[in-house]
This record gives structure tokens, sequence and C-alpha cells, in this order.
């Protein structure tokens, strides 16, 4: 006997699901959005003081070294995790074929999110960052964005526990250990960094871990979630291969975990030697990832869904260099050679520019125009925000890896003292400030394509209305 | 594949894993380190920083000096040429409150600034226009930590020199704040020249004038080790 309520979810169409989700994800979409543009302007001013030092240098706030916190945690937290989160409820009510949990909790938790990146940009940008990177938020705006965080992932669960598929998709796995991951290893960060903190270099031990779990597991996995969910359903065809996916899981969760402490640095041998290992390791889920996407898009059939697709094939690839260059850059030779220089950077603009930046506009594109219906975003502005995350990508990251390189090739000469090995890095630094300013391009053209698709949707919503009261008041 | 609770199960195994492995453990071994004896001289280190420059820790967090300095030298050739008489160990980072090793250089590693004969005034000259001391500088200047007051009579001993384009306007001087002494104080602080049982200096040759790389006479291990601050 089926109970009665499976039945109504069960014939669910996909109509229903995404008016479930349409407040809160939107909600989430629309600061995520504002947090990205907002980020990258921080990024791009704190890119341009390597121009011009002495640019913008009047108030404390406007040093570098609050600059470029507070742009970071505005993308990772403002906008690359609050995105993942909305596309992670939408694609686990999607996938479970089930309304979304908790709808106004969830719109609840994301306005005080998005308070919680609001207080702990501000704390950055007026000095009372906590000195940890990827941590700098102090303890109040931190535990807020924990409680907001938890808030939306309990409706997330509780969705992904009512699920009407027997199937579980390998997406699933991805976000929900995303969420799970999130959730520990930033309290337990937080806890021992700041509330009670851990004594001498335990504090960077801590914070090394935080710093690899949150960007290879929390966002990769969002992320990489997203793709595997949208090049096989913009491909028409199932993903090329479960068991695969599945070993790119387990792969990653036991090997990344233990990434993140650099040879050389001041622990016991073991420490960085595990490390090391275990992030040279990850070349084999990066492979895998690889083979993964291409199988499954390779020679797919040219739909309409194609134009999107490309969103998630070049983030996709973008994730597998990053994994790569990651295993790479551990080796003790090569960290040794390339550590401290501007290689650091260029993962981490691979990461949020080629990957996050990439796959989420994607996605939010996507999953605006299901929940709004009608007309949502224009196709051809997408395909602009599109070319120009590639091209930014692609010329914010080449040249500082060439640039790192080459810096790092002339510090590890006793002759050339710091300055002009440094300077070798300045010219391909200046070049990737372009990039900096098409991907900041890209997403304000995003931002205004969204608030249209979103205008337009309201209005539409409200003419029934209006034409009604107008109608009274005529009468 | 509908195997969620061992999905959750495997997730949770592998993240306590590396929690212990790399936190709790650590940890426990790490975390009860107190002060050791220097080689040679038997003297305790580390010291806990005085005052003034431990205010100057908070101001160095407070900027994120972080992101562009590191205070980490590896054992490597190039770092212990540059920046280290030896290589970094978890003892120097004892009383450090936030630990900043950093993960960039786009300025100069400065675990041992303090000993690299900087005078305040050139420290003070260099926060307030880098490029005065250093000339091509990618290094932001501070202007927030100097006051520049009309001048009253003889200028103030503690007023900087400063060149053009640098200087003043004719008939004002600048005075440095608290903020920048404290925060001087602390990279003053900034050094590791003692040796450790873990971390022994490297025999110097005697009788050979002694001086590093970088215009830095060289410790040597019957040296008295010097207070840290």
């Amino acid at each position: 006997m089926i109970p009665a309520s499976s039945v109504v979810n069960l014939r669910l169409g996909a109509a229903a699901v995404d008016c479930s989700c349409r407040v809160p994800v939107l909600t989430l979409f629309v600061g995520a959005t504002m947090w990205l543009c907002l980020g990258l302007l921080l990024n791009l001013l704190a890119a341009i003081k390597f121009h011009s030092p002495a640019f913008l240098s009047v108030a404390p706030w406007q040093t570098y070294g609050r600059i470029y916190p507070a742009g970071m945690t505005a993308m990772l937290y403002g906008f690359a995790l609050q995105a993942g989160v909305g596309v992670a409820l939408w694609m686990i009510a999607r996938l479970g074929r089930t309304v979304l949990r908790g709808p106004m909790v969830a719109t609840i938790a994301a306005l005080f999110w998005n308070f919680a990146v609001f207080s702990g940009v501000v704390a950055i940008l007026g000095g009372g960052t906590s000195g940890h990177e990827l941590l700098e938020m102090p303890v109040a705006p931190a535990a807020m964005l924990f409680i907001a965080f938890s808030l939306v992932a309990l409706c997330a669960l509780a969705t992904f526990q009512d699920r009407q598929s027997g199937e579980l998709f390998v997406s699933n796995w991805f976000l929900v250990a995303a969420l799970f991951w999130f959730a520990w290893v930033y309290a337990a960060a937080n806890l021992l960094l700041q509330v009670f903190p851990v004594r001498g270099v335990m504090q960077a031990v801590v914070e090394w871990w935080h710093l690899a779990n949150f960007t290879t597991i929390v966002l990769g996995f969002l992320g990489l979630g997203t793709v595997f969910y949208f090049i096989a359903k913009l491909s028409g065809r199932p993903l090329h291969s479960q068991l695969l996916a599945a070993f790119v899981f387990w792969s990653m969760i036991v090997l990344a975990p233990w990434t993140g402490i650099a040879p050389g640095t001041p622990l016991p041998a073991w420490m960085p030697s595990v490390s090391t290992m275990f992030a040279a390791l990850l070349i084999i889920p990066g492979l895998g990832g690889a083979v993964l996407i291409f199988r499954t898009t390779a020679g797919a059939p040219v739909s309409e869904g194609v134009s999107m697709r490309r969103f998630f094939t070049f983030g996709g690839y973008a994730w597998v260099a990053w994994m790569l260059i990651g295993a790479v850059v551990a080796v003790r030779e090569v960290s040794y050679l390339v550590h401290f220089t501007w290689i650091v950077r260029s993962q981490m603009l691979l990461l949020v520019y080629g990957f996050l930046v990439m796959v989420f506009l994607g996605a939010m594109a996507f999953i605006a125009n299901a929940v709004l219906g009608g007309q949502g975003l224009c196709p051809r502005k997408l395909r602009a925000t599109y070319w120009l995350v590639a091209s930014g990508a692609v010329l914010g990251v080449v040249p500082l890896l060439a640039g790192g390189l080459l810096e790092g090739m002339a510090h590890a000469k006793p002759t050339v003292d710091f300055m002009a090995a440094a300077n070798r890095a300045l010219m391909p630094l200046r070049l990737s400030t372009v990039g900096d300013i098409l991907v900041l391009l890209a997403a304000g053209l995003f931002a205004w394509n969204l608030a249209r698709a979103i205008f337009t949707a309201l209005r539409q919503a409200a003419q029934p209305t209006w034409k009604a009261m107008t109608r009274e008041v005529t009468a | 594949m509908n195997r969620g609770p061992w999905i959750f199960l495997g997730a949770l195994l592998a993240l306590g894993a590396s929690f212990y492995g790399l936190i709790l453990r650590p940890q426990i071994a790490l975390g009860r380190m107190a002060e050791t004896k220097t080689i040679g001289d038997e003297n305790t280190y580390p010291l806990a920083r005085p005052g003034l420059a431990a205010q100057g820790e908070q101001i160095y967090r407070a900027h994120g000096c972080v992101y562009c300095h590191s205070q980490q030298v590896r054992p490597m050739e190039a770092d212990l040429d540059k920046y280290g008489l030896r290589r970094s160990v978890a003892s120097d980072y004892l009383f450090a409150s936030p630990a900043q090793l950093g993960r960039q250089r786009m300025g100069p590693d400065l675990t041992n600034i303090g000993r690299r004969n900087r005078t305040a005034e050139w420290q003070l000259q260099h926060l307030y226009a880098p490029r005065m001391v250093s000339p091509g500088s990618t290094m932001p200047p501070y202007p927030w930590f100097f006051q520049v007051r009309p001048l009253r009579g003889e200028p103030l001993p503690e007023a900087i020199k400063l060149t053009p384009p640098y200087a003043p306007p004719e008939g004002y001087e600048v005075v440095p704040t608290r903020d920048a002494l404290a925060l001087v104080a602390y990279l003053n602080s900034l050094r590791v020249d003692v040796g450790l049982f873990e971390a022994p200096l490297p025999p110097v040759p005697t009788n050979a004038p002694a001086a590093g790389t970088n215009g830095v006479p060289a410790a040597t291990n019957s040296l008295p080790a010097a207070p840290a601050p």
C-alpha cells in the first residue's frame, strides 16, 4: 500500500518542484550575484595596487591587506558557497522528484546569510580580521554564517530524505557530502582558531586544513555535482559511467582532506610528507573527472541545450586543470620552486574564475529560467557572459602561472635579490588584471540579465492583479 | 545506487580520519609544547613579546600584512641564503598570536627582519613612503600611521626625515603615531637567530669575516642569544 501523499508526490511534475524552489533559490541567487560583483570589484582594486601601489591609500580600509581578503570572502562565502547551496537545493529537489522542504526557513536563512557576509566583509575592511586565510571573518559573522548555512542545509537534507525516486544520482552524493563537510570543517576551524585558539604553529595547521577541505571538497564538490548533472542533462544522455563518478567521489574524500600542508613547513616532517603524497595522488580523480566529462559530452547530439552546456564543460575542464596543477605543485621539488610565488594566486583564480564562476553562472541561469518560467534570461547576453568569463579566466590564470614560474626560478638563484626576482612577475601580473576586468564585466552583465528576468516575471505576475484593480477603479 | 547511509558513513570516516590525523593528534603533541633551551648558552626560548611589540602584532594582523609577507624559512638553499640562518621550526611560533606563516611572498619573508640592521627610522620611512627607501617597491604606503602636522618651532625629535617628492609641504612635519611605533617594535622583534636542538645554527668557520650574503653579520653558536625583541 503506497501512502496517499507519495502518490501525489510521484505525479509531481518538474513545474511543481520548480515552483516550490522559486523564492528561496532566487533569494540565494540574487545574493550570490551581488557578492560576486562586489568581490570581483574589490579583487580588481587589489590588483590595481600592483600597477600603482599608491592607488587608493588614504584610509586604512583601502589597503591591499584588507581589500584582498574582503574580496575573497565576498567571492567564496558570498558568491560561490551561496550559489552552490542554492543550486544544490534545486538539484536535490529535482533529482528527488519532490517539493523543497521548508522554503520559508531557507529564504529567511538566505537573508541572514547575506547579512553575515556583509558584516564579515565590513569587519575585515575595518581591521577585525582573524588573520587566517579564508577564515578572516570574526566570530560573530562566522557564527551567523554557520547558523544560516545549517538552516539551508537542513532544508536540503529534509528534501533529500523525502526523495521519491529510488535511484540516487551520483550528483547527490557530491552535494550532500559538501553540505556535511562544510558544517564540520567551518565549525571546527573557527572553534579552534577563534573561540578556543590552539597555540602557535597549530593555528597554521588548522588554517591550511580548512583551506584544503573548503576548496577541494566543499566548493569542489558543489561545483562537480553541478557539472555532472548538467553535462548529462544538456547532452541528452546519461553520465558516461556512474561507477567512475563514484570512484572520483571516494578517492577525493579519502585523499583531499589530507592535503594543504606545503613541503618545508615548520612541522613534524611526516605532516607535509603525507600531505604531498595525497595531493600528488589527486591526479587520479582529476583524470577520472576528465574522462567522465569527455565521454559524456563528446559527440553528443547538438541540441538546444548545447549553448548552455559549454558553461559546464569549460568549468569541468578548469576543475581538471586545477586538480592537475595542484598535484604537480605539491611535489617537493616543484613546491620549493614555486610555493610563495604568484602560482599560488593563479591556482586560486583558476578555481574561482574558471570553475566556480563559470559553473555557477551557468547553473544559476538555467535554474532561474526554470523557476521563473516565461522568457527568462536573455540567451545572447548569456553567450556574451560565457565568452567574457572564458577569456577572463584564461587571461587571468595563464600569465600568473608563467609569471610565478619565472619569479620562482629567479628566487632560487642566490645572486638575484628579492626585488629583481619579484619584478619578473610584474608584467604577467599586469596582463592578468585584464582577466580580472573581463570576469567583472561578465558578472555585471549576468547581474543585469538576472535582474531583468526577475523584474519581467514579477511584472507579468502582477499584471492580472493590476488590471483587476484598475478595472475596479474605472468601473 | 541508493546507498545513502553507506555514503554518509564513508564521508564521516574520511573526514574524521583527517581531522584526527592532521588536527587532533598533532594538537596533542604540539599543543603541549613549552619553551625550550637554546643550544650552548641554555637560554629560554622563545620569549613572549613585550607590550608594544605585542600591540604591533595585532596591527600587522589587522592590516593583512600576511597576504604579502611570509614568516617561514624552508630548509632549502635559497631561503637559507636570503632569509634565515636556519630553517623555521614549530618552537619559533610558540607565542605568535595569531601565527601568520603566510602563503605568498609579494614582499620578502620577514622571519628575520629584526636582524637585518634596519633602523626604526628606516622602517618608519618605509611605511610612509616605501619607494623613497626601496625604489620600485610594490608595497603600498601607510599614511594613516602618521600625522602631518604644522611645524611649531623646531621639528619634533620623532618626526621622520623625508626627501622630495615624499616630503611634506614647507612648514609641516610627519610624526609617527603609536600604531606605527608598535608595528616597528613588532618588526624588530622578528628574529630567529638562536640554535635549537631540532634546528642548530650552521657551523661558522672561525677567523673568517662573519658576513652573510645579505650583509647581515652571521651569528655564531657561542653568540649570546639576543633577547628576542
